[in-house]
């Protein structure tokens, strides 16, 4: 049974310093459990923890303990929930990862809770600033996916990320973002919307109190909980010196899949993936070589493409053409053979219609 | 013994009548000029004592006073040399005949001889209508002049030649025909390559007089189209030039040929202008390039890098057509009715429309970038495009300028009978009261409208933006109703509505 107490302790723990696990090991260690060891500081006893010790000085502040009470105190209030790796709910896939994290907060509802078996759990990642192609791979790949019962765990960041969860969410999937500051401290600023529909159908996880600023080298540690959630990674588009590699990196050291989208041989943004599958990653054409990688079966792989039924001739020779990876009006027109205004007023419809989206930098993408 | 001489002040771009006054009293030789005149004014004596003695007449000696009348009114400029000396001259007596039919307007040299003037054509203008039909001219300004009708030009080239014309009779000036019918060509939109989109707006705007906008990177093309949009406007009526030359007139832009401006004005304006150099000012206000780009249109280059103070002072003269300038409780008003084109790249790099991550700005520094452009001022712009680069495979356009503009007339014809009997009479000049009153919208298209209004997640900011626009697409293709189709088409007109580049990076 674990208490209010306990998990005070346990923030307690996460902000004598680091790695976490460690110091739990050198706790344990010296006073036979880390309860002990709470009373033992605060009783100001026979300290048996050894001077040198690099938590040393922290252990003994009573600061901290009283830091670790108010951090609870705040997640009580803000409805923001606390997991330990003790809890039965922690996610499996992390449990056995390498330098797992020892306290997670979260809002939404864990995998376990939402019903979703650890091994559909994938993680879509990719760089911030991403070109049209990537933006719409990242959104059709786990709209597809999440449609076939997989989850998407990405970072909430700009770019192919936030095209992810909100591809998943598009189809009322299950997604996870793993955040690389406090809960209470969303950033980006303008996926705050975002923030909150993924807390509904998913579940926004970190590994920081709650009002912790993003730094920079938070990332990296957020990147390992991705890797470490996932039963594998699709790369959906980086650069050689993408943030994603480092996600990459850390599912390889601990066996997992790498699944990558090929790109343009002369795009930098396809650099990462190319590089990827050259050194063997799993060559990604379509969300079912997912699937089949981890035998999931999907009822209906050809559905993709039923929309089309219902449109006017207009519509659906426009839509077709942005399928074919026509962005621009200019494109469309050309390629359809139909004036300016007709393309046009077409897009106006399909876009009404919530099968076309205008994407961020005004080139069209189809949503369906 | 007193003189009256005939002659013409400048304000603004309007001339008005000047009664030059000479009077040759005994006395000690004495010679000034009154009136409210300037330096150039008031130099004039020095000018024209030698000028008089160099061409072999004896300046008369005694007290000369020459009342520039009204005198209350400021007067500019040099141009009043030739009256004075000729009123002189007739008070010396050495001009027998009757000089009251006549005006004289020039400025003389040491030697007599006579030196163009900036600004004949209003004035000979303002003569014409105060029933002077006689003008005599410096030599240089007599095709400019001659453009005025009903006025007889005679020009001079020296002090001698007009004491000639005044005492012996001389036929008029002939206009050369060549000079009411100069058309330089403007490029022609069948050389772009591909920018369908572009060029379709562009259309639009030229049929209704919308304002447009053209986003998009450096060396996409943007000048390129904003410099064609002239060839398919309608050409200027002579009306419209005997409008617009004066203008030109008054800053000495019609050259020594002084021909009609016949070509549709188009002014580009750099961000380095000032706030005088664009709406018109000065000391003596003369007019800025929003009046020289009056019935024309004015091309803002790189928009969003204009000063702001500079651009606000837009907002007045396009609402109003016009543009009133105060100089110490004098006022001259300036004609400045122009569709405004501009152009702005989307972000610091100007990349950030051509996707693949070419862009290299911060999602910051491309929020700051087209925030910098006045709101207000995107307000009053109805069409905003993006132009992308084209591939060096694209097509060129099928269509030929004069192919457009015979749909652009059209267009405007159909808004002429619309608009009979009111001030405006085009589109875009539509008010929201008069959108009202003739664009009615079936409920499919308000329905449309709507949804798209949803689907933005924004209040309809553009609602009346969108049946204007609609409208002219509907009488482009010569429609009595707007459709859904046009409304929907209207709808991709306003990129900037949906465009948030910070998230775009």
């Amino acid at each position: 049974m674990i208490t209010d107490l306990n998990i005070i302790i346990r923030i307690w723990i996460t902000l004598l310093g680091r790695p976490v696990n460690k110091v739990a090991d050198v706790l344990n260690k010296t006073y036979g459990s880390i309860d002990e060891a709470w009373f033992a500081a605060e009783n100001d006893d026979e300290i048996l923890l050894s001077k040198d010790c690099f938590f040393y000085e922290n252990f003994i502040k009573p600061e901290v303990r009283t830091e670790s009470i108010k951090i609870y105190e705040e997640c009580i209030n803000n409805n923001i929930k606390i997991l330990t790796h003790e809890n039965d709910n922690y996610p499996l896939n992390l449990k056995y990862s390498e330098n797992k994290p020892y306290l997670l907060y979260y809002k939404g509802s864990l995998p376990a809770e939402a019903g979703i078996k650890d091994e559909y759990l994938l993680g879509v990642v990719g760089s911030r600033r991403c070109s049209a192609y990537g933006r719409v791979n990242a959104y059709q790949f786990s709209k597809s996916l999440s449609e076939c019962g997989m989850g998407i765990i990405s970072g909430m960041a700009r770019g192919i990320d936030g095209e992810a969860h909100k591809g998943a969410i598009a189809s009322n999937g299950y997604t996870v973002a793993v955040l690389g500051s406090g809960i209470e401290c969303i950033y980006p600023k303008e996926h705050v919307k975002l923030f909150e529909q993924i807390a509904e159908c998913g579940c926004v996880i970190s590994e920081f109190p709650p009002k912790t600023p993003p730094l920079k080298s938070h990332f990296p540690a957020r990147n390992r909980i991705i890797s470490g959630m996932s039963r594998g990674v699709l790369v959906v588009e980086a650069t050689e010196n993408s943030g994603a590699m480092i996600t990459v990196n850390y599912a390889l050291n601990e066996g997992k899949n790498i699944f990558a989208i090929p790109g343009n041989i002369n795009s930098a943004n396809s650099f990462g993936c190319n590089f990827l599958i050259k050194q063997g990653a799993i060559c990604t054409t379509s969300y079912g070589d997912i699937l089949e990688e981890f035998n999931i079966s999907c009822d209906d792989p050809n559905k993709v493409n039923k929309w089309i039924l219902g449109l006017t001739g207009a519509e659906a020779a426009v839509a077709e053409a942005i399928l074919e990876g026509n962005y621009a009006a200019n494109d469309i027109s050309c390629v359809t053979g139909r004036n300016m205004g007709n393309v046009l007023s077409a897009l106006t419809m399909l876009e009404i219609k919530g099968i076309v989206t205008k994407g961020l930098d005004g080139a069209y993408i189809i949503k369906k | 013994m007193i003189v009256h001489v005939n002659t013409f002040g400048l304000s603004g771009i309007k001339g008005f009548f000047v009664d030059a006054e000479i009077n040759l009293a005994k006395g000690l030789p004495y010679f000034d000029i009154i009136g409210m005149g300037n330096i150039a004014v008031k130099e004039a004596a020095d000018r024209i004592k030698p000028a008089i003695e160099n061409i072999g007449y004896k300046f008369p000696l005694g007290r000369i006073t020459v009342n520039l009348a009204p005198a209350s009114i400021r007067k500019e400029g040099a141009h009043f040399d030739l009256a004075i000396a000729v009123g002189i001259l007739k008070c010396a007596g050495y001009i027998k005949s009757k000089i009251e039919k006549y005006a004289f307007i020039g400025e003389l040299s040491l030697d007599g001889v006579l030196r163009p003037v900036k600004g004949i054509m209003p004035m000979i203008q303002s003569a014409a209508q105060s029933g002077i039909y006689k003008c005599i001219v410096p030599l240089e300004n007599a095709d400019e002049a001659a453009l005025v009708n009903n006025c007889k030009i005679f020009p001079a080239a020296t002090l001698n030649e007009v004491l000639y014309i005044t005492e012996n009779s001389r036929n008029p000036w002939r206009i050369c025909e060549n000079n009411l019918h100069n058309n330089v060509s403007f490029g022609d939109f069948i050389d772009v390559k591909g920018q369908k989109e572009a060029i379709r707006a562009a259309e639009i705007a030229a049929a209704g007089g919308h304002n447009i906008l053209f986003i998009g990177a450096p060396g996409c093309g943007k000048t390129m189209i904003a410099s064609r949009i002239p060839s398919i406007m309608p050409k200027l009526s002579i009306e419209e030039s005997m409008e617009i030359t004066p203008i030109y007139s008054v800053l000495g832009m019609l050259g020594k040929e002084g021909m009609l401006i016949r070509n549709l004005p188009f002014r580009t304006v750099y961000p380095d202008v000032t706030k005088a150099g664009l709406i018109g000012g000065g000391n003596k206000p003369v007019p800025g390039e929003i009046s020289l780009a009056h019935k024309g249109i004015l091309f803002l280059d790189e928009l969003a890098e204009f000063d702001r103070n500079v651009i606000q002072s837009l907002r007045q003269p396009m609402e109003a057509g016009k543009v009133l300038i105060s100089r110490c409780g004098d006022f001259v008003e300036f004609p400045s009715d122009f569709m405004l084109v501009a152009s702005t790249n989307p972000c610091k790099c100007g990349k950030l429309l051509e996707g693949n991550g070419r862009c290299s700005c911060t999602p910051y520094q491309a929020k700051q970038y087209l925030s910098k452009i006045s709101k207000p001022l995107l307000d009053r712009i109805d069409i905003h495009v993006p132009v992308r680069q084209v591939c060096f495979n694209s097509e060129k356009s099928n269509e030929t300028s004069s192919i457009i503009r015979e749909r652009v007339i059209a267009a405007r014809e159909k808004q002429k009978k619309r608009f009979a009997g009111t001030d405006i009479h085009l589109n875009g000049k539509m008010t929201g009261k008069q959108i009202r009153e003739y664009c009615h919208i079936t409920t499919e298209c308000e329905l449309l409208l709507k949804s798209a209004a949803d689907l933005a997640e924004s209040s309809m900011r553009g609602y009346e933006k969108f049946i204007k626009i609609g409208r002219t697409i509907a009488d482009l293709d010569g429609r009595e109703n707007i459709n859904e189709e046009d409304i929907a088409e209207a709808l991709q007109y306003r990129f900037l509505d949906s465009f948030r580049p910070e998230v775009a990076v």
